[in-house]
């Protein structure tokens, strides 16, 4: 039996209108790996994850969750068509996303945002569900505001309810598309902290940040991403410490610039930091 | 087929009740935008028995139906004195009616404003009055005219109440050629299509005035 | 001058008059929201030539007076073979009316809707149809209640013109009790105070409606 990567990437690009987007990514994801995408805002980085959910339709390559194509499929003739959208939602089934914006919907109590996907996508009976969705709330610590709605949280706490929304889909594949950037400074840790116990328990995950620290923590491997292809890649270490490529040199040093207001060396400071 | 002879017999009278009923919303609109602004005027005077007569006056003629408002004046009112024509009656009636949209439309205009321009623009030294013409009244036009757009093209259409008291506008004549005719379909589908022009037409050109008239606002 | 002790022995038949008034109000409201989902939708999920079927459809009943609509239904379709009996006329007309009104203001709700949560519905592998009934439907509904509560206030009022087209509500028979008892002055105060009553009710069930509704 041929080994099958949990994401596979070949190629992708991906085109809206006349501005190319992705030029060419190609990327494997191990089963258990945790990667974090990092590069400049245009870069693409958002993009991508949104191709392998296909919440955007990538333009031409390939994308294969645990060996399976995703969004396309190819007639006897070798032209490639799209897929229906129920058939689309099945291959993805172990894949789930958490937003920049956390997208709970807001006329629901948080109960019912965690539970009701499980009732309606799998069928899972009212108090299973309920049961279900309650653990995931603990997992993430938010199981005492149940009966909230997201308009009674904090930006931090919303964001744990939405982790919790995508576990209780019980995914092996998780995507983070910035998932701090929309919180308050000090709200960040918490969400952070549930994203490292996750990858701690061997979740597979895709994570779009610009926290360097919590990536050089946290990840496998890291990617950087300039102008829509991959610029360089690696372990965190290797990746903030030694970066090879200019323009990774210069991402490092314009981020440490903000951090810190002063313009250490890029290595160095992160190094610090993935020490701290 | 429509047989669209018979409007030829009746050019003269669907002529004037074209007229009539440009007439009575014109005069209708014009009345309802001047006592209208008074009422918003008067809704700022602030004191209490100002604030009880302007919600007494909007909640009574936003609630109740225009025909109702109508045949008070119309049928009851000789009962009173008022002997007034169907078409005074009808032209009252809408300004009146419209008045109380109107009013509210200005009021919302006005509170859409950010307080802290007023406070600026006193502290800068500005009399009430100036305030209110340099400061406010430009921006509570320019919020104000979509919605007065819209309730202008509601007026017209609620001119058409006013053949059932018997001014001779366009929906009266209709009626009048279908009940002579026996033809029911074309006299009122062309009275729908000639409402419908005007409705479109008033929509448009609040269109054109609104993007002058808000050039300066963005998005 | 003004004598209201002469309406009190009608006072039955105006109440009958008001039943009737907030059963056909009440029935086109709800058929208008039914006929007015389907609208919008056709508005904004369908192709080219049924969007822009339901954009004129929109514009017709919009842009022309409810008195001409419900003379159309009431005298013009009978003579092309449509007829109803008046009541079934007088909703149909209203309901025609208010769903070009509904589907606008529904469509404005869509129009509100942060694309996100119709993305993290579609992620978790929610159908299109659990996005719209369970996501979108429910959040348009009660961020556009007050305009629908509007809505509701207009089509009770305008549920007067009926009257013109000979069904018993309440301004026909304050109509029929004016003309037979010569007091048209005090019938028709009441009929208004009367329509006054229902609105007033009407917009308070509306404020309670959005205040239990309210998403903290």
């Amino acid at each position: 039996m041929s080994h099958s990567h949990a994401i596979e990437l070949n190629q992708v690009h991906k085109y809206y209108g006349e501005h190319h987007v992705l030029r060419g990514i190609d990327l494997n994801v191990e089963p258990g790996e945790v990667v974090s995408i990092i590069g400049g805002s245009g870069s693409g980085k958002s993009t991508l994850l949104r191709c392998i959910n296909f919440l955007e339709e990538y333009s031409s390559g390939e994308i294969l969750v645990k060996g399976q194509v995703i969004g396309y499929g190819s007639k006897p003739a070798g032209e490639s068509y799209r897929l229906p959208e129920k058939v689309i939602r099945e291959s993805l089934r172990d894949v789930c996303m958490v937003f920049q914006q956390f997208n709970l919907w807001p006329h629901m109590t948080v109960i019912d945002n965690v539970a009701s996907p499980l009732r309606l996508v799998k069928g899972v009976s009212r108090p299973l569900a309920r049961e279900k969705a309650m653990g995931q709330l603990e997992r993430v610590g938010m199981a005492h505001k149940a009966d909230a709605y997201p308009g009674q949280l904090s930006g931090g706490q919303q964001q744990r309810v939405a982790i919790a929304r995508a576990l209780t889909m019980e995914p092996s594949i998780m995507l983070f598309d910035e998932p701090t950037s929309a919180l308050d400074p000090e709200l960040v840790g918490e969400v952070l902290g549930v994203i490292r116990d996750l990858a701690q328990a061997g979740m597979t995950m895709v994570i779009v940040t610009h926290e360097m620290g919590f990536a050089a923590r946290v990840s496998d491997r890291v990617v950087f991403l300039a102008e829509g292809l991959i610029e360089e890649q690696g372990a965190p270490e290797q990746l903030f410490q030694a970066p090879k490529s200019l323009r990774l040199q210069q991402f490092l040093a314009s981020w440490n610039e903000r951090q810190s207001g002063s313009s250490l060396p890029a290595g160095i400071a992160v190094a610090q930091e993935v020490e701290a | 087929m429509l047989d669209l002879d018979l409007f030829l017999n009746y050019q003269d009278s669907i002529i004037k009740g074209i007229l009539m009923t440009l007439r009575m919303s014109a005069g209708g609109i014009a009345g309802a935008m001047v006592l209208g602004l008074l009422l918003f005027i008067l809704s700022r005077a602030g004191g209490f028995w100002t604030a009880l007569l302007y919600r007494g006056y909007v909640t009574l003629f936003r609630g109740t139906p225009l025909l109702v408002q109508l045949f008070v004046v119309f049928y009851g009112g000789p009962h009173i004195g008022l002997e007034w024509s169907a078409e005074r009656v009808g032209l009252v009636g809408l300004a009146l009616y419209g008045a109380a949209y109107f009013a509210e439309i200005f009021r919302s205009g006005f509170e859409a404003v950010p307080k802290g321009q007023i406070e600026s623009a006193r502290d800068l030294g500005l009399s009430r009055s100036q305030i209110f013409r340099v400061v406010l009244w430009p921006q509570i036009m320019a919020r104000s005219l979509a919605p007065m757009v819209g309730q202008s093209v509601i007026l017209v259409k609620e001119s058409s109440v006013l053949s059932i008291i018997t001014v001779a506008e366009l929906t009266n004549v209709a009626m009048t050629i279908a009940n002579q005719t026996y033809s029911m379909m074309e006299p009122y589908l062309v009275l729908a299509l000639v409402y419908w022009a005007i409705a479109i037409s008033i929509a448009r050109l609040g269109a054109v005035f609104e993007s002058r008239l808000t050039h300066y606002q963005a998005g | 001058m003004f004598d209201f002790t002469a309406v009190v022995p009608y006072l039955p038949q105006l109440f009958r008059g008001l039943l009737s008034t907030i059963g056909v109000s009440f029935s086109s409201i709800a058929l208008g929201l039914v006929l007015g989902w389907l609208i919008c939708l056709g508005r904004v999920r369908s192709g080219f030539w049924i969007s822009k079927i339901c954009a004129v459809y929109v514009s017709f009943f919009r842009g022309t007076p409810l008195l001409v609509q419900l003379i159309l239904v009431f005298y013009a379709l009978p003579s092309v073979g449509i007829s109803f009996p008046p009541v079934v006329a007088a909703v149909v007309a209203l309901t025609l009316n208010t769903s070009a009104f509904q589907a606008e203001i529904l469509r404005a709700g869509f129009r509100m809707l942060p694309e996100g949560q119709s993305e993290a519905a579609r992620d978790l592998g929610m159908s299109p149809l659990q996005i719209l009934l369970f996501i979108q439907i429910p959040q348009v509904l009660r961020s556009m209640l007050p305009a629908l509560t509007n809505e509701t206030l207009d089509i009770i009022k305008n549920s007067a013109l009926v009257s013109a087209v000979a069904v018993h509500e309440l301004m026909r028979t304050a109509q029929t009790l004016a003309s037979t008892t010569y007091r048209p002055l005090e019938f028709f105060v009441v009929a208004g105070l009367l329509y006054l009553l229902v609105t007033l009710l009407t917009a308070r069930a509306g404020r309670w409606l959005e205040s239990r509704m309210r998403m903290v």
